[in-house]
This record gives C-alpha cells, sequence and structure tokens, in this order.
C-alpha cells in the first residue's frame, strides 16, 4: 500500500488546517481519513499530485466546517432547546408576575402620578412578559420538532 | 447506490453493527468496510460518518484510542457495554423495520378502505 512521505502528508495538513477548526481531535481525523483516500487513490496507479487533485478537489474549507458544525449540531441541539425551554417559560412566569403585582395594587394603593408610574411599569413588564411567552412557544415547537426527528432518524 | 436520506436514517446501526464484531476501527476504515460489505451499494462520505461517530462517542456508546500511525494520529472507536447492548437492540430494531417495509412493499393496493363511506 502507498505511503505519504512527509511533504505530501504536509500538503494535506494545510488543506485541513485552512477550514481553522476548533475540534482538533476531528482536525486529527479528518487528515488522517484524507491521507487515507488520498493513499488508496495512489494504489490504483495514480502519482501523489493527481491522486492528491482527484481526492482534494471536491472538497473545501466550507465542507469541513460542515463537518464540525454537524457534529455540534447532532450533540447539542438537544440540551440547548431544553435548556432555553426551562429558560423561557421561568422569565415568562417572573416578567407576567411582575406585570401582575404591579398593575393590581396601582388603582387601590396608589394616587396621582403612582397610579401612572404603576400602569407604565405594568404594562412595560407585561410587554417583557409576551414576549418571552413567544420566544418559550417557539421553543417548545422547535425542541418538539428535533424530539419528532430523533426518533425517525434513530439518533 | 442508496439515497443520502436511505442511509441517514440507518446510518447509526451501521456504524454500531459494524464495530460489534469486537475489532476497534478507524473513520476510513469503517467507510471502506460498508462500501465492500455492501458492494459499492453504501458509500459512506466522510461528512456524514465522523458527526455520528462523535455523537455515539458523546452518548458513551464508543470509546476511542489514538494510535499514532504513519506520522498521523489515527483515532480507532470500540464498541462500550452499553454500546453492545445499544448495537443488538438497534439492529433488531432495523431488521423488524425491513420486515413491516417488506411487507408493505408485497401487499397489493386493492385494500379499498374508504372512511366514512358504507358498505353493504
Amino acid at each position: 500500500m502507498a505511503r505519504l512521505t512527509l511533504e505530501e502528508l504536509e500538503q494535506i495538513c494545510q488543506l485541513v488546517l485552512q477550514a481553522d477548526l476548533e475540534d482538533e481531535a476531528l482536525e486529527q481525523e479528518l487528515i488522517d481519513h484524507i491521507s487515507c483516500e488520498v493513499e488508496h487513490a495512489m494504489d490504483s496507479g495514480l502519482a501523489f499530485p493527481q491522486a492528491f487533485h482527484t481526492v482534494v478537489s471536491p472538497i473545501d474549507c466550507l465542507a469541513l466546517q460542515k463537518v464540525e458544525q454537524d457534529k455540534i449540531s447532532l450533540i447539542r441541539t438537544g440540551k440547548r432547546l431544553k435548556k432555553e425551554f426551562w429558560k423561557n417559560l421561568k422569565r415568562t412566569i417572573l416578567w407576567n408576575l411582575a406585570s401582575f403585582s404591579i398593575f393590581v395594587p396601582a388603582p387601590a394603593f396608589m394616587y396621582g402620578l403612582w397610579i401612572f408610574l404603576g400602569h407604565v411599569g405594568g404594562f412595560s413588564a407585561s410587554v417583557v412578559g409576551t414576549f418571552y411567552l413567544i420566544r418559550w412557544m417557539n421553543t417548545w415547537i422547535e425542541w418538539s420538532q428535533f424530539k419528532k426527528e430523533l426518533k425517525i432518524t434513530g439518533d | 447506490m442508496a439515497s443520502k436520506e436511505l442511509i441517514r436514517g440507518t446510518l447509526k446501526t451501521l456504524i454500531l453493527k459494524l464495530l460489534a464484531g469486537g475489532e476497534p476501527m478507524y473513520g476510513y476504515e469503517i467507510t471502506q468496510q460498508v462500501k465492500a460489505l455492501t458492494q459499492g451499494e453504501i458509500q459512506l462520505t466522510f461528512g456524514a460518518l465522523y458527526p455520528v461517530l462523535h455523537k455515539l462517542e458523546a452518548d458513551g456508546l464508543l470509546v476511542t484510542e489514538t494510535r499514532i500511525v504513519d506520522n498521523r494520529a489515527r483515532k480507532y472507536y470500540t464498541l462500550t457495554p452499553s454500546g453492545g447492548e445499544i448495537a443488538k437492540e438497534k439492529m433488531e430494531e432495523l431488521q423488524q423495520f425491513i420486515h413491516t417495509l417488506q411487507s408493505f412493499l408485497d401487499s397489493k393496493p386493492s385494500l379499498n378502505l374508504s372512511y366514512g363511506s358504507i358498505n353493504p
């Protein structure tokens, strides 16, 4: 089986390093994978430059970066959505409670300018509460879809 | 050659099945084994393979060992005991699914189930 020289291996390293991946372990794996493909092409009789060109021409930085993004999204998406779901739910409840606690006592215990300020504060808190309610509902939908997709793909 | 959509749904099972043999394997070796065992019908790309391998590792189904081979680092994957259990489950699940799918494909579309109609 063909073996790459250090100079040839360096060319492959440069290609992968250009993608500037954060995951060094994945970077090393991709270098090994592409090197194996080039060696395999050399076994079929191609010289290194042709083998390198054949294997590498369909690969660009974006393709390599996509591997890393897909990996991150596979591992993290579920955890991230679950975290966001609870965070947005908590904020929705807190802001709406704040809105009620300012709105409700405003006419009963406050006078003059304080009533006006109470209403403005209550309304503002209610706007923020609604914003988080919408975000929470979006996360809920996204999380449900993600779980459904996991069932389909069996991941 | 099998479409990407079909491969995507079974990729995890393919990898677990290969590693269930007990031998540590590295990424390129997995792609070549799958290609050879399926007579070239299934060709895995590194773009599809590595995210799933890393996900399986993160889930504790695989462990890895890095060795230096031909001046470069090579990562070998092996099934953990829990990975072995999941591999069995996934293979049985896939076999059952293939059986169900086959029954469906073999069935004749003459079964007329028109909802709402009254059949004498």
